[in-house]
């Protein structure tokens, strides 16, 4: 199994942990480790375009939370405004639809997991939590329809940030 | 908590009860009621955290996902929050979660 596969299946364990009572380190470790299994499997992705295999590890750091929020919400507003005209049934509609999926789901989880790590104040409940790991498998699902498709590659590229003149 | 400050006149605050009103009636009855505050999130923009408190028998079905995208997709479209130059995040508990934790902010 695939990292970032492994780490979503964590998070539904720690999720269910407890039968009746769930603990908040239980939920609040299911929320930042279900965040990380998208985190990782949208680098882990975006790596696999580099040839040299053993530097993979070194380029994946290279990736940051802040510049991947903002790839996601660019890539969710851009999407809205085709998505806003109406387009007629096709493979690029399909495609677009699961982009957004994604990157909206990664923007919602990326807050969700600064809250989850950051903010003893909130109180999480199963059902919270359970929500947003659904979010996410639904949204590696979609990831897996559309990975070889151009759009979701460029994607991939946004995420280590703005290019030079844009 | 979210920290942050939404400035008054950043944002139509009528308007927005009222979106967020129409979306509750359209999304009754797995919706039983929904909150709100503004703030900033993790990197500083101006936003808007929903809290939804969702009928026993809907959060409880095994596709969460599905009524959160429908939930998340009407409070955008009626709220507008694009427009308001907001983002916004939702979270959800059920009914009788909120009856245990009975927490004001949910109420």
């Amino acid at each position: 199994m695939a990292y970032p596969d492994q780490l979503l299946e964590q998070a539904k364990h720690l999720a269910n942990r407890e039968k009746k009572r769930p603990r908040q380190a239980s939920l609040r470790r299911a929320v930042s480790t279900a965040y990380y299994a998208l985190f990782h499997l949208l680098i882990h992705e975006a790596t696999l375009n580099w040839r040299r295999v053993d530097q993979r590890a070194l380029l994946a750091r290279f990736f940051e939370h802040g510049k991947m929020k903002a790839a996601s919400d660019r890539q969710r507003g851009v999407i809205n405004a085709y998505l806003r005209t109406n387009p007629a049934p096709c493979p690029d509609l399909d495609c677009a639809r699961h982009l957004h999926h994604v990157a909206d789901t990664f923007f919602q989880a990326q807050q969700h997991r600064h809250t989850a790590d950051y903010d003893n104040a909130t109180t999480w409940t199963r059902t919270e939590v359970l929500t947003l790991i659904d979010l996410l498998d639904s949204a590696f699902q979609s990831w897996h329809q559309i990975s070889e498709d151009a759009a979701a590659q460029a994607y991939l590229i946004s995420l280590l940030g703005n290019p030079k003149g844009a | 908590m979210e920290v942050g400050y939404v400035p008054r006149d950043f944002v139509n605050r009528q308007e927005i009860e009222a979106g967020v009103q129409r979306a509750a009636q359209d999304l009754f009855p797995a919706v039983v009621r929904i909150r709100y505050d503004f703030g900033s999130d993790w990197t500083g923009d101006p936003s808007i955290f929903f809290r939804v408190v969702l009928a026993d028998e809907f959060a409880s079905k095994p596709k969460l996902s599905d009524i959160a995208q429908r939930i998340a997709l009407r409070l955008m479209n009626e709220v507008k929050t694009d427009e308001q130059g907001l983002h916004a995040y939702f979270n959800y508990r059920s009914q009788s979660e909120q009856s245990q934790l009975s927490e004001p902010a949910w109420a």
